[in-house]
């Protein structure tokens, strides 16, 4: 069972609706930055994940796990290079990292001695920092996302909780299922688009000229 | 014991102020939390957060400082809400960028303007700002420049990327902006941002910030 609680930047106010076509005519690069928490496949499904939501609001996307800025267009998987390619009017870069971990080690050793039924702890807190620029390198906006992931394991907790979902909890509330994937995902994909939006603005602001061209 | 294990356990977890039994996903949302180095903590946490011993400790101290704002969530619009929740940092941060890069206008007189959708939220953009600007020992006025009918007509017409240079230049044609003044406009560049941008008018030039 997992609990996600947003702690910094992912539950701010986002005014930006999503399901609108908010880039129409934009060219947009993603760049999901591989690290030691980011295997090179998960940022591959990160990029993707995150392309599709920029697609959907009329941008033309491409994704990269490589600095596209020695790399051609390759899905995310860092294959093709392509030199001739234009330079995209934004380019979003995604880096995350756990900043914190505690296994609470005492919890596992309670759940196995009791079947389970004291749960086992996990935790973890992460950042994802999204970082937007111009064509030519220019930084239009930046944003640090952190949030918690609590997760824990046992007959206690789950059976506990599951029951007061079925009973008490409102269908938002509820904590069993995928409910705190789902919440991360909508909080990040709402607060992604916000920056990028943002970055959009002050690109036409600043009169950058890569915003006036098109791929 | 094992059946009351069940039934109280997952009444304490998980880890305050997570969401949980006690508290709904909206409560838990409310809370707007960092994660601070036990060793230096911000100076929001400064007075309450006991600093380390000076041979260190055990175990690693796990610290999250969190918040609850003095409104409720929804309260307030989400375009204002954004704007007015950090809008100490936000002016803070346009006042020392303006004074950074012009530091030769430190003896001017420094106006400044606003401009937001409400009316209540550029009143409190501009005197954040000008209570910025007096921190970094800056000379601020309450005037504000004024254009012309004519001019209103023209400027209001044109895009904010245009409208601010053409604004400036009016200001210093008109002399309602004096050799001695310096403006700084702080707005807000599309309903839907959730950013601010400033530039500075001295003399009729126009600088973004």
């Amino acid at each position: 069972m997992q609990v996600y609680q947003p702690l910094r930047g992912l539950h701010d106010p986002r005014i930006v609706d999503p399901t609108l076509p908010n880039f129409r005519g934009l060219s947009i690069d993603v760049y999901c930055v591989p690290s030691k928490e980011l295997k090179p496949a998960q940022a591959s499904m990160l990029c993707q994940r995150v392309g599709t939501l920029f697609e959907n609001q009329a941008a033309t996307v491409e994704t990269f796990t490589v600095d596209p800025r020695v790399s051609g267009g390759d899905g995310g998987l860092g294959l093709e290079e392509d030199t001739n390619r234009a330079p995209a009017d934004l380019v979003v870069e995604l880096r995350t990292e756990t900043v914190h971990k505690d296994p609470h080690p005492l919890s596992w050793s309670l759940c196995y001695i009791t079947g389970t039924i004291v749960p086992a702890v996990r935790e973890s807190t992460f950042t994802q920092k999204a970082v937007v620029r111009d064509a030519d390198g220019f930084l239009l906006a930046s944003s640090t996302y952190e949030g918690r992931i609590v997760s824990s394991f046992g007959i206690g907790t789950w059976g506990g909780n599951k029951l007061l979902d079925v009973t008490v909890r409102a269908p938002e509330d509820e904590i069993t299922g995928e409910g705190a994937k789902k919440d991360l995902s909508t909080d990040m994909y709402e607060q992604l688009t916000q920056v990028v939006y943002n970055a959009k603005v002050r690109g036409e602001l600043l009169s950058a000229p890569a915003l006036s061209s098109g791929r | 014991m094992g059946a009351a294990a069940t039934i109280l356990l997952p009444w304490l977890w998980p880890v305050y102020p997570a969401p949980g039994v006690f508290r709904s996903k909206d409560k838990a949302r409310a809370y707007h939390c960092e994660r601070a180095q036990h060793e230096a903590p911000s100076h929001r946490t400064t007075a309450r957060v006991e600093p380390p011993p000076a041979r260190g400790e055990f175990r690693k101290a796990d610290l999250i400082v969190c918040t609850q704002p003095v409104l409720p969530e929804r309260l307030r619009a989400p375009e204002d809400e954004v704007l007015l929740r950090t809008l100490d940092d936000r002016t803070r941060q346009i006042a020392a960028a303006a004074h950074a890069l012009r530091p030769e206008l430190q003896a001017r007189t420094w106006l400044v303007e606003a401009h937001d959708g409400s009316t209540a939220v550029s009143a409190k953009l501009r005197f954040a700002t000008q209570n910025a600007l007096m921190e970094h020992g800056l000379a601020v006025s309450d005037r504000t420049p004024v254009l012309g009918y004519g001019d209103m007509q023209v400027v209001t017409r044109m895009g904010p990327a245009a409208a601010h240079p053409a604004a400036c230049s009016r200001y210093s044609d008109n002399g309602s902006l004096l050799e001695n003044d310096v403006l700084l406009v702080i707005l807000r560049p599309d309903a839907r941002a959730t950013t601010l941008a400033a530039g500075v008018c001295e003399q009729g030039r126009w600088t973004w910030l």
